[in-house]
């Protein structure tokens, strides 16, 4: 059992607080709400949990992730207490074996934790599942994400250019926290698909980049929509050419999921539509790189899925059609989003303890 | 006039609290080394990365040729930015030494690291090749793995994308080292590694992040 939060040797108002966050590197560059033992034991007090309990250790550095250190975290990226719960979930799901937190938290790819949450408490908590759910402008989103990712630096000491080297990093590393718009999926939601109980409520992460828009205004059908989807995933310059365990997050529109689903598309027909048209050539991968990556002779069988003399054969993304899931989320318009996958690494869903 | 400005700017709130993760480093040996090569098996482990397998061909050619190791055996991993998992037991099991290629990138870094720490806490004399350009994230990581030493044999960076015969011509001029760090005391090692890249108390600074390439 760990000990408590050290206190800092840091005084002063707002501004010289943030700047000492700043000069230390504890902050991801934006102002913050200064963690006073107050504040954080408000925070402490939306869960039943042990502040001293540790969800567990986070790479690179293997800082110990207490909860009341997650709490401290959560009072910097200007969470309210009723979000920690949120907050406490990912860490444990981030923490878990499959999804490789030490790859993706030194890796130069561009990956960041996206974090996708369901159940009765996206209401409560007020979090968007509308417009704008990538962009700026509810609280939830915004702060969970970002505590998120103050742990990332904080605990974890992933620190940019230091222990984290991101050739370039991406825009959701400061914030990457949506909800599904459950009430226009035509489909079950992402947590009943995962098997929990709709009243549970849960938090996905998942390894991505970030989110790449489809834009059809034209299609009529299904398979319209799909074929376009299909065609921006399919590209060689992305981790699920090459990896061994990538996944794809694709996040409908409501409308383009209506129109699907009035074609009579359920979730599965959808992955499989996915799975069989969003492909690669094996001679274009072949001659951007990965020929070479792999020991043929030792690896499985999606592993030697370059591996035929048939430049034209076509390969698909993931492994298999379940590695394709499929949201609802956003406002009004005829545009979808899909994330590719950092390709070693596995989603994970936790439920939401309160 | 009224107050001067810092005077009715709202104060922090009281004491404030550390967000940084507590870290508790055990600090730990490196394998025994080896009395010599001459007769041993080495294990050379390929992280996928692109001249991984012809830098390891060398390194196997010349440990034969040269150091009088009597067999390589060579373990593959199926991709860069993951553990070697179940290949660092069989690794262990069946040779003395092991040659580990290569960290060049972030995660590859860190897990070619965290392989090489798995394997010396399990008495494995482990070289690690690293690229220069990550090789003081190849030090932070072996710090907070407990084995700030960990010997780091560095190759110029990048190395995917180079000729064959640069492959071959880095392997020459890093054999010697790798050798070396196989069978030097673990107590020289530690003293010429431990500091090597990264002073004894010195973090990462704002230098690394600008790519000098």
């Amino acid at each position: 059992m760990s000990e408590r939060s050290e206190p800092l040797d840091v005084e002063g108002d707002v501004e010289e607080v943030y700047e000492r966050f700043y000069e230390e590197e504890m902050t991801d560059g934006l102002p913050i709400i200064p963690p006073s033992r107050d504040r954080v034991d408000r925070m402490l007090g939306a869960t039943d949990r042990e502040p001293t309990e540790s969800l567990g250790e986070v790479p690179p550095k293997y800082g110990a992730a207490t909860v009341e250190k997650v709490a401290v975290n959560a009072v910097m990226a200007g969470c309210k207490p009723a979000y920690l719960p949120v907050v406490i979930a990912a860490v444990e799901a981030m923490l878990r074996e499959e999804f490789n937190l030490y790859g993706i938290n030194t890796t130069t790819h561009p990956v960041a934790p996206l974090l996708v949450v369901n159940g009765p408490i996206v209401e409560e908590l007020n979090l968007n599942y509308g417009y704008n759910v990538f962009g700026p402008g509810w609280r939830a989103n915004a702060t969970i994400g970002r505590a998120l990712r103050l742990v990332l630096l904080n605990v974890g000491g992933g620190t940019p250019g230091k222990m984290d080297r991101a050739t370039h990093g991406q825009p959701g590393k400061f914030s990457f926290c949506i909800a599904e718009n459950e009430r226009k999926t035509p489909w079950a939601p992402l947590h009943v698909e995962r098997g929990f109980d709709e009243s549970t409520s849960t938090v996905t992460v998942f390894g991505t980049e970030g989110p790449h828009e489809v834009n059809d205004h034209i299609s009529q059908d299904g398979g319209g929509v799909l074929s376009v989807m299909a065609d921006v995933l399919a590209t060689v310059g992305n981790n699920n050419a090459i990896g061994t365990r990538g996944e794809l997050v694709c996040v409908f529109s409501p409308e383009h999921a209506e129109t699907i689903a009035n074609d009579g598309f359920s979730r599965e027909d959808v992955r499989w539509f996915l799975y069989d048209y969003a492909r690669n050539r094996v001679g274009k991968i072949r001659d951007n790189g990965p020929e070479g990556l792999y020991d043929w002779d030792t690896i499985d069988i999606w592993e030697k899925r370059f591996h035929t003399p048939d430049g034209d054969a076509r390969l698909p993304l993931v492994k298999r059609p379940e590695d394709i899931t499929v949201l609802v989320a956003g406002g009004a318009g005829k545009h979808s989003m899909v994330l590719h996958s950092f390709g070693e690494t596995t989603s994970v869903t936790a439920p939401i303890e309160r | 006039m009224g107050k001067s400005q810092s005077e009715t700017r709202p104060g922090a709130g009281g004491q404030l609290l550390d967000p940084r993760g507590r870290v508790e480093v055990e600090e730990k040996g490196l394998a025994p080394r080896l009395e010599s090569l001459e007769g041993t098996t080495v294990g050379l482990l390929d992280n996928a990365k692109p001249n991984a397998d012809r830098f390891l061909d060398a390194v196997g050619e010349m440990l034969v040729d040269e150091y009088g190791v009597e067999a390589v055996e060579r373990a593959s991993k199926h991709a860069a930015a993951v553990s070697g998992g179940s290949l660092l037991p069989e690794l262990r099991a069946e040779c003395d030494a092991v040659v580990n290629a290569y960290g060049d990138c972030g995660s590859c870094t860190s897990w070619c690291v965290h392989d090489s720490a798995t394997l010396e806490l399990q008495g494995v004399p482990t070289a690690t090749i690293n690229s220069d350009e990550f090789v003081r994230l190849g030090q932070s990581d072996a710090r907070a793995l407990g084995l700030p030493g960990l010997p780091l044999v560095t190759v110029p960076h990048p190395m995917g994308d180079v000729s064959p015969d640069v492959v071959r011509s880095r392997a020459r001029d890093t054999i010697a080292e790798i050798a070396a760090v196989l069978t030097t005391s673990r107590t020289e090692l530690d003293d010429e590694y431990r500091g090597k890249f990264l002073g004894e108390n010195e973090e990462l600074t704002d230098e690394d992040l600008y790519c000098p390439l």
